[in-house]
């Protein structure tokens, strides 16, 4: 297993807790002998008188044997609480360190709840099994063997008589199990059936109510609820013999042992302290039997989890780059795209030979119907996504060779999704630069329009955002906007990032951002496009090629797909 | 959490109260156990015994402990049934209550802690009465009939199993005491670390674009070592109730036999057997004593967490919607077509400021009716009055002449569509998802399925897809996209598409919706009822165009729509809204060049001016 690997470091501490676990078991299974023989003397002793001493004398040793045994087992419980916490630790870095190593592709493909679920819930599966299986594991095997070799060691007869009643009861056990584990089976899937709907319908509740179809939406949950109850209890109903059957099964082996030691002493072949030894045996042999019953259901759940982390820590990573030398710091900011060639699905090319010659400082906007392939573009600019042909350079030099991290030294990027993170305001406008002083940070609020509304707020630049905070989704798009102003980096991209914002505010930004990007390249996705009307070279795409470029007087006078375009938002309704 | 009690029906009282009677007969049962070893221990013991007195010993004390297990089987099935019948019953009140929930309500709560009440809290409510039932049922039984039974036999047996009672119960209420308040920590710290990947993910592409991984990093790093710390603190707590555990057990089955061989030694010689078999019983008993403490103890773990989720569970329970039904319901309201304000004025709860302040305008049948203003300036706001997802904190809204307070929350919906903002689209068909809810007409003809899908342009890729309209959907639609384009890394159109049309089985609300459309797309649509969205502009014609092609027939006039659109008055080509009303709302800063006397006033954002077109073009 390769969680294994991940216990190496710990490999000296989990030893340390084996041989613990170890050591407390062989403790544990002296005792029965040792009551055996403080029985033996009581019983020696009920017509003549107890010899005390000899008594007090095993039950010092006893005490002091429980006494080791409680330590050793305190012992490994700390190092293997510790051990599992930090083997979790690592496992939750690792997966968080892989977002970053992961192609973009990864991340639009795969749900993110289904990518969080590895970070929280199976790394906590892991852990809890870890920390209580393994020690589980090797006390109840070393219990297990023990108790059996000692069971054989005094008495072979009651041995056998002791292992045949556990091992029917115990296949009882397994039987229930496996029944009960069809109806869990059962529940989860019912409960994951129901929590769908329920989240269906409470995100979607304003449109349920607004259609009325909340008298629909609880007749199924109801359906659902009462489908769930079914295998709810059902399922809860066996695991609960579970515990029950246990206790028969330990009852069983006491009569059985009892008939036998019966037999025996009759005939002479023992005596009653070996009955009062195996009476304890009894008990040390099936208890493990049930632990070990549970740590495998639980070690099952464990492997799951650990198969679906490492999955995850064994996607394909993006391509090392520590070995490219080239490097962009001053840029004029001129971009060529050379016949480029792209396709989410290589069979199924989204771009084909999209050519065009950006040059420094130029504001170049991309408009063109949904499914175009403008976002397509910036992924590609962005090194998101690698090009299938052809080339993109910057100054000159191909964006293939130059770290990915450099690309994104050389753009700041605004995408029509805001985000934001839960942190204040100013938290969110530095982001990850280093150094930004409280007044860059406000003039590029002023500079977006939001600087009074931010100092409207109790707390100022301090405001927490969350989901409590009242921002509208303009003002958030504005946020991200003041973030891209103080990143201050040579090129700029805009992705519909004013889509959200009205008209009016949208021109205060692009005077601002036109000052800012003053001499600087920028590229500027839209659909409204009265906001690009100023660009330099507009690019319109369809189906994945340019098929007109120009400026906004050159496309009208054309008179093709653009000016076409732009009637459209501007036409007559008469 | 006791209040949950009141939905037990009396079925579940029932199975309780037989659960209660098997519980007795099992303690009974249990308690026999120990009888029956001692027999079989002086059998044994006693010289010249029969083999057949053993065996029938033997025997019924295998009967006896299958009994306790057919007693603790059925117990099980009555608490399983009790406990997931509870849930059932809860989650079904939870759910149809956060359903009757207007905005208000919903918005205090919040949509993903709603669905936590609904699912994990009632889980835990469950859990909780499937364990503590029993337990809570058996112990305090177990404990005194079996403290009945051995007190008298020695006071210092006696004494020294309450001294083990007394250390467990010790060690017990110390780890609790110490690890309680860190579990509930431990809850806040997942939800961070969760919250932290989440923002990861959701902003890769920001993250990468700001070479931010360094920062992220630091950040995951901190919440992971805080949860780290705390489970860490809560589990090497925990790792000591077990040693302890068996510890206290060894001992006293130790600390009996010490005392017994005093006892018994003080004895007189004929009387010794007698008190060597009180011994061996009494360290079962107490055995059963300590279990029975333990069971208490275990439940009392587990209690302040279910007490936590009850409470969450009540909150919901105990929010009266504010909403509530008048009493015009007639089917005869579905026609006209009319929307007056008188003097309205709302403000959201816990707002100290009017978000509307004084609206008052009529849209007749037929009109169509634009709201225009700045980001933030109530416009939203203002059309979810309509359907009543908030009341008016002043003044009143009348449909049709009628208060919208005095229809059934059904009836006023029926005369409405309303197409939000955000896609909603529902698991099921696309046929499912059109004809979604109730518009008091039955179930929708195919033909007017068709016809609705068409308009929406939606017709032809639904034609496309893969069994039609009937074509599997999955939630919100995420299947899409994969039909008409490969990739779409913005919202996805079909379904926007798609949740248009529900909006044109019937006369219409529309509040900005068709965000992400292409420009093109927007100009095959244009006429339809949505914005065109590459200039954000509220393309209209709606009203003739209802009129003419209104799924089902279009015998009715087709009344209006509302619509709401991020653009200006300056953007805004007032000559394509045929008759239309048009009502601004605009920024007090910066009114319109020819504001007619303020009607419409947001607080803050007050004075627009309402503009009544003359109509034609």
């Amino acid at each position: 297993m390769r969680l294994a690997g991940y216990c190496r470091t710990w490999l000296p501490a989990v030893i340390a807790a084996m041989v613990l676990a170890m050591a407390g078991s062989i403790l544990n299974l002296i005792g029965p002998g040792r009551v055996a023989e403080m029985t033996r003397l009581m019983t020696e002793g009920l017509m003549t008188g107890i010899d005390v001493e000899a008594v007090a004398r095993i039950a010092l040793l006893l005490a002091v044997l429980y006494g080791l045994g409680w330590l050793f087992s305190i012992v490994q419980g700390q190092i293997m609480a510790a051990v599992t916490q930090r083997v979790s630790r690592s496992l939750r870095t690792d997966i968080s360190q892989k977002f970053d190593r992961l192609p973009l592709n990864y991340f639009d493909t795969t749900s993110t709840g289904n990518i969080l679920s590895r970070v929280t819930n199976d790394v906590d599966t892991i852990g809890q099994t870890l920390n209580q299986s393994v020690g589980t594991l090797v006390t109840a095997c070393a219990m297990f063997l023990g108790s059996l070799i000692m069971m054989f060691y005094t008495n072979w007869v009651m041995a056998l008589a002791a292992v045949l009643a556990a091992v029917s009861g115990f296949g009882l056990m397994m039987l229930i199990v496996s029944r009960s584990q069809g109806f869990f089976r059962q529940q989860q899937m019912e409960l994951g059936a129901l929590n769908g709907h329920i989240e269906e319908t409470y995100s979607g509740h304003t449109v349920v109510k607004a259609y009325g179809g909340e008298a629909d939406a609880k007749e199924q949950f109801r359906r659902m609820n009462r489908r769930l109850y079914d295998s709810a209890w059902k399922s809860q109903f066996l695991s609960g013999l579970m515990q029950p059957l246990m206790g028969f099964v330990g009852n069983l082996g006491y009569v059985a042992v009892c008939v036998a030691g019966a037999v025996l002493t009759l005939n002479g072949a023992i005596g009653f302290d070996v009955i009062v030894a195996f009476m304890l045996y009894v008990r040390l042999f099936t208890q493990p039997l049930s632990q070990l019953a549970q740590a495998a259901t639980s070690l099952q759940s464990a492997a799951a989890a650990s198969e679906r982390v490492f999955t995850f820590l064994d996607e394909e990573e993006l391509t090392d780059e520590s070995g490219k030398t080239a490097r962009l710091d001053q840029v004029e900011g001129r971009v060529d795209f050379d016949h480029v060639r792209f396709g989410y699905d290589p069979a199924k090319p989204v771009i084909h030979g999209f050519s065009a010659n950006v040059k420094s400082g130029q504001k170049i906007a991309i408009v063109g119907p949904t499914g175009a392939g403008k976002t397509t573009m910036v992924n590609l600019l962005m090194r998101f996504y690698e090009t299938q042909g052809g080339q993109i350079r910057i100054d000159g030099v191909p964006i293939g060779e130059l770290t990915r991290e450099n690309v994104h030294n050389l753009f700041c990027m605004v995408l029509q999704d805001t985000w934001l993170f839960e942190g204040t305001i100013r938290e969110n406008i530095v982001y990850a630069k280093q150094g930004v002083t409280d007044e860059q940070v406000s003039a590029a609020c002023k500079a977006v329009g939001l600087h009074r509304f931010i100092l409207s707020l109790p707390q100022g630049y301090d405001t927490v955002l969350d989901d409590n905070a009242s921002l509208s989704a303009g003002q958030r798009q504005l946020v991200t906007i003041a973030r891209a102003m103080v990143e201050d980096a040579p090129m700029l991209i805009l992705d519909e990032a004013t889509s959200s914002v009205d008209t009016r505010t949208e021109v205060l930004i692009q005077a601002a951002m036109d000052k800012l990007m003053a001499g600087r390249t920028s590229f500027v996705i839209a659909h409204r496009l009265s906001t690009i009307k100023n660009a330099d070279l507009i690019l319109v795409m369809k189906d994945g090629d340019i098929i007109e470029s120009g400026t906004h007087r050159e496309l009208l006078d054309w008179g093709g797909f653009y000016a076409q375009l732009y009637n459209s938002q501007f036409e007559q309704a008469s | 959490m006791l209040k949950l009690l009141n939905y037990l029906n009396r079925r579940d009282w029932l199975y309780a109260l037989c659960a209660l009677g098997f519980i007795v007969c099992g303690v009974w049962l249990d308690l026999r156990l120990p009888d029956y070893m001692r027999e079989i221990t002086t059998l044994v013991q006693t010289p010249g015994s029969e083999l057949g007195a053993v065996l029938e010993a033997g025997s019924s004390m295998l009967l006896c402990a299958l009994g306790s297990l057919a007693a603790s089987a059925v117990v099980g099935y009555f608490v399983a049934r009790i406990a997931a019948g509870l849930a059932m019953r809860l989650r079904e009140a939870v759910y149809d209550k956060t359903m009757d929930f207007s905005m208000e309500e919903l918005g205090g709560f919040s949509t993903a802690s709603l669905i936590t009440r609904t699912t994990n809290d009632v889980q835990q409510i469950q859990m909780f009465a499937a364990l503590g039932l029993q337990a809570i049922l058996k112990a305090p039984i177990l404990a005194v009939w079996a403290i009945l039974k051995i007190s008298g036999k020695s006071w210092q047996w006696t004494a020294a199993t309450g001294a083990a009672v007394a250390v467990l119960a010790a060690m017990l209420g110390t780890v609790i005491a110490l690890v309680l308040p860190k579990f509930k920590n431990m809850q806040k710290l997942t939800d961070r670390l969760n919250r932290v990947a989440r923002e990861h993910l959701t902003g890769i592409r920001v993250v990468r674009a700001y070479n931010a991984e360094g920062y992220q990093k630091d950040k995951f790093q901190q919440a992971n070592q805080a949860l780290t710390d705390t489970s860490l603190f809560t589990s090497r707590t925990m790792s000591v109730l077990f040693p302890g555990m068996t510890l206290i057990m060894s001992g006293l089955t130790l600390s009996i036999y010490w005392i017994g061989a005093h006892l018994i030694n003080g004895a007189a010689p004929s009387g010794r057997l007698a008190v060597f078999s009180d011994m061996v019983v009494f360290s079962s008993y107490a055995m059963q004593i300590i279990m029975a403490f333990m069971m208490l103890v275990m439940t009392f773990i587990v209690l302040p967490r279910a007490m936590v989720s009850a409470r969450r569970i009540n909150e919901v329970l105990d929010t009266e919607s504010r909403i509530t039904d008048g009493p015009a319901a007639g089917s005869e309201l579905f026609e006209q077509g009319e929307v007056e304000f008188r003097h309205v004025c709302f403000r959201y709860p816990g707002s100290t400021q009017d978000v509307l302040h004084d609206v008052s305008f009529t849209a007749h049948r037929g009109e169509t009716v634009a709201f225009i203003g700045s980001t933030g300036s109530g416009k939203s706001t203002l059309v979810n009055l309509i359907p009543r997802f908030y009341d008016v904190t002043g003044g009143e809204i009348l449909v049709d002449g009628i208060n919208v307070r005095h229809y059934t929350q059904a009836a006023l919906r029926r005369k409405l569509g309303y197409v939000p903002q955000r896609a909603v689209l529902f698991r099921g068909t696309v046929t499912s998802n059109v004809t979604y809810g109730d518009d008091g007409r039955g179930q929708a003809s195919s033909e007017r399925l068709w016809n609705a899908l068409d308009t929406a342009q939606a017709g032809e890729f639904v034609r496309e897809m893969e069994g039609k309209e009937g074509a599997a959907m999955a939630q919100g639609g995420s299947n899409l996209s994969g039909a008409t384009v490969v990739y779409c890394p913005r919202g996805v159109p079909p379904p926007g598409d798609l949740h248009l049309r529900r909006l044109l089985l019937r006369p219409g609300l529309s509040d900005g919706s068709g965000p992400a459309r292409g420009a093109e797309k927007g100009g095959g649509c244009r006429h339809h009822p949505h914005r065109s969205p590459a200039g954000g502009h509220y393309s209209g014609r709606r009203s003739d165009h209802r009129a003419g092609r209104r799924p089902g027939g279009g015998q009715r006039q087709a009344p209006r729509a509302f619509g709401f659109l991020p653009g200006l008055p300056g953007d805004c080509r007032i000559s394509t809204f045929q008759g239309g009303i048009e009502l601004w709302l605009t920024k007090k800063e910066n009114p319109p060049a020819s504001t007619a006397p303020g009607t419409a006033r947001a607080g803050g954002w007050a004075a627009g001016r309402r503009l009544k077109t003359s109509g034609v073009p």
